[in-house]
């Protein structure tokens, strides 16, 4: 058997080995599961891999009916957010719009959107893209045949079942605390219950005025199919954001290192990101963050420079996850607002594309407040200042929406003018005299901020992480003067090698950790533990950090003739 | 916490300094030393990782975070939310709501496999109530939090009742019988134990 027929096999063999240890940990959790539920500890999960597989399939057919540039190995890793996504965001429009909150309305609004999204393409000509992974198999006219599409089908299958199935086993490492138990999870469950967002307003809405929807209408999700916890959500999705990065990694590398050894360096990164203690910790956590890391890093990679022509799909894309991120925390818009600036400075797409996509999160954000406000009359007695009625939390919300709208839309032609390759070196000094300003503001708290930063990072639970991190970016600090291999094989001295550049991948992860440090001075953020909320929203970058500081040292790993 | 950290970025400088002078001596023994360096972090990380968060993640051994295993449910039996446990216990079983409890009968409904009215006489209430001993399982009911999404009045309540639960009885049980005293505790009874208690059973 010669290893492409191996390879072609593994998909197999991996979906048997993980029903093999789903109908084994169905056997183990037996005991404790009948003993609590008097039900049927084989439903149970089988329900579980059907609510995932669900997700999966939705997603996969909308991301098949707006395909236009995006090859199918992404199609599949972006099967489940946007999925996840599509579910929100049909959830909330039947919440908001006052519409009785059901399983099957979610769905026929799903249903109903990917159809017309079918129709639009129909109707303009357009046809479906057959699923491949590569060139090959395919007829005398260039198409994919029948054959190799039924196995590429059979692979994706046979990999998303043995996913579900890995991550159904209820053996998957899942965080709870106070906040996932009582503002997602339970909180997911109350929605279910009363389906409408109406029957929850009270003198103390807390939950409308200080939470973002989005994950406890994941959480809701699971309660319609009969399920008690949202953690094969999450478990899926860390499995995803694993092989996004690994592929991330892999392609970027490629080109430099050559398939054997770029494979070995895309697992070396996977490894050193599974391994980061913060890391591990935060995404195995149920809480808005983690969910704020997965699409960061997604919304950064549809906008790398590599994706050489601009489509369709990754704007709806983008589009799609920026809104995710706003419904996930309150202040959620605001990193929004950056990543957008960041793709108008790398010239992603036209300042008017920009502007449309950035729209839905900016309606949203303001018709939600409004709506709050005006609507519903909401009103909260607990953490008020901090929360979406409050004015300076409005103001917040509107500069950013203000500024955004008139940076794509007018200032980016002068600031390019007059700063031109500059610009990121600008922005970025622009930020750090912001966070300098708001820190002055008032020096005595402004301590207490950064000795509970201090603090934080050397804390429990972050282990040696900090020490992997401050070596990565000694790493990358010394590249420029590391000797890269040139075509033919010899070291290439730094004088001959161009200056490093500042661009888009850096300029994202400088400018996140400042506004996530300008959001939390100005509300004042100095607890300590690993439980921080400005910690935690610290620490969504890490992956686009690892990602970034491991391309960039990826010469180190070259093969010198 | 400020000296810690001046200490580390002084070591940063050094660090950096001594690998910029490697670079330039000898080029393969700083290209050795950084990947040992990085295979290093590696290490520690995992092992500390397997120290710290496995089988299950305990701040100062008291606040438990998660568990490694076991979650189909979100109750664990060793967290703080030990009240969780309500969801997977109704989701297979009817519960007789008596009068007493009435207030929780739209959460029975929704998560409860069916309902049914009990009409206990006041007796009947007390003598289940006195028993509370019988019930193996009592933890703060702190779902109440989310019953106040249902019942804005249960905002009011400044103590977060109790649920008693006859947990050691549950196996082979598909009926609970559910009543609540005035401070808004919550009983709930598996069939069997509730006709030992009236003494319906002879």
């Amino acid at each position: 058997m010669n290893n492409k027929r191996i390879m072609n096999l593994l998909p197999f063999l991996f979906c048997a080995f993980s029903v093999l240890l789903l109908v084994v940990s169905m056997f183990v959790n037996r005991g404790y599961f009948y003993h609590l539920t008097h039900g049927s500890v084989v439903w149970y999960q089988t329900k579980q891999v059907f609510a995932l597989l669900l997700l999966f399939v939705i997603g996969y057919v909308f991301l098949k009916v707006i395909q236009h540039h995006l090859p199918e190995l992404w199609v599949c890793l972006l099967a489940f957010p946007t999925a996840v996504c599509l579910w929100c965001f049909c959830s909330e429009f039947l919440l908001l719009a006052d519409f009785t909150y059901r399983f099957w309305r979610v769905c026929f609004l799903m249903g109903a959107g990917i159809l017309a999204c079918y129709l639009f393409r129909r109707a303009k000509h357009i046809p479906l893209q057959a699923a491949a992974f590569s060139i090959g198999k395919t007829t005398a006219d260039g198409k994919v045949s029948a054959r190799g599409r039924i196995a590429v089908y059979g692979r994706i299958i046979a990999v998303v079942v043995g996913v579900c199935c890995l991550v159904s086993t209820g053996w998957t490492y899942v965080l709870f605390n106070y906040d996932s138990y009582f503002y997602f999870s339970d909180y997911g469950k109350a929605l279910t219950l009363m389906m409408s967002y109406k029957d929850i307003v009270s003198d103390n809405s807390f939950v409308l005025t200080n939470i973002g929807q989005f994950l406890p209408l994941v959480s809701s999700y699971m309660t319609y199919w009969g399920l008690d916890s949202g953690a094969p959500v999450l478990s899926f999705f860390i499995v995803n954001l694993y092989a996004a990065f690994g592929v991330a990694v892999y392609e970027q590398v490629h080109a430099r290192l050559g398939t054997k050894r770029a494979a070995c360096f895309a697992g070396l990164s996977l490894l050193l990101l599974a391994s980061c203690s913060a890391f591990f910790m935060y995404t195995h956590w149920v809480l808005s963050n983690t969910y704020i890391l997965f699409y960061l890093f997604f919304l950064f990679y549809l906008g790398k420079d590599h994706w050489n022509t601009p489509s369709v799909d990754r704007a709806l894309l983008i589009g799609l996850y920026a809104l995710a991120v706003t419904m996930l925390r309150k202040d959620g818009l605001i990193i929004v607002c950056f990543i957008f600036i960041c793709y108008s400075v790398r010239k992603l797409y036209s300042s008017w594309i920009l502007a449309l996509l950035f729209l839905p999160s900016a309606a949203y954000q303001l018709f939600y407040i409004y709506w709050l406000r005006h609507i519903i009359y909401a009103r909260t007695s607990l953490a008020f200042g901090t929360s979406l009625l409050s004015d300076n939390f409005m103001k917040l919300v509107l500069l950013g929406v203000v500024g955004t709208f008139l940076y794509l839309l007018v200032m980016h032609l002068l600031a390019e003018r007059v700063l031109k390759r500059y610009l990121r070196h600008a922005m970025t000094l622009f930020l750090i005299a912001a966070l300098c300003y708001f820190m002055s503001e008032n020096l005595i708290r402004s301590v207490d901020f950064v000795d509970a930063w201090l603090r934080n990072f050397g804390g429990f639970g972050f282990g040696f992480c900090m020490l992997q991190i401050l070596l990565l970016i000694t790493l990358v600090l010394l590249m420029p003067y590391f000797p890269t291999v040139n075509a033919a094989g010899t070291l290439k001295p730094p004088k001959e090698q161009k200056p490093s550049r500042y661009g888009y991948t850096w300029f994202f992860v400088i400018g996140n950790v400042l506004v996530t440090l300008i959001i939390y001075r100005q509300k004042s953020n100095t607890e300590v533990g690993i439980d921080n909320s400005g910690l935690r929203s610290l620490y969504q970058i890490l992956p686009v950090f690892y990602y970034a500081a491991m391309t960039t040292i990826a010469p180190l790993f070259e093969k010198r003739k | 916490m400020f000296k810690e950290a001046f200490i580390t970025v002084l070591c940063f400088i050094g660090v950096y300094v001594i690998l910029r002078v490697l670079i330039k001596k000898n080029i393969l023994l700083a290209k050795r030393l950084i990947i040992g360096a990085l295979a290093l972090t590696l290490l520690l990380n995992i092992c500390y990782n397997v120290y710290a968060f496995f089988p299950a993640l305990a701040i100062d051994g008291v606040n438990y975070l998660g568990d490694a295993e076991d979650n189909l449910f979100i109750y664990n039996e060793k967290s703080e939310f030990r009240d969780q446990i309500l969801f997977p216990t109704l989701q297979n079983r009817t519960v007789r709501i008596d009068e007493s409890a009435a207030c929780y009968a739209l959460f029975f409904r929704t998560f409860a496999k069916s309902t049914e009215t009990l009409s206990l006489t006041e007796d009947e209430c007390a003598m289940l109530i006195s028993a509370q001993d019988m019930l193996s399982f009592s933890a703060p009911l702190k779902i109440i939090h989310l019953m106040n999404y249902a019942f804005p009045s249960y905002a009011e309540i400044s103590e977060v009742p109790i649920l008693y639960l006859d947990e050691s009885n549950l196996s082979g049980e598909d009926i609970l019988v559910a009543a609540s005293d005035d401070n808004g505790n919550l009983y709930l009874f598996t069939q069997k134990a509730y006709l030992e208690v009236t003494g319906y059973e002879q």
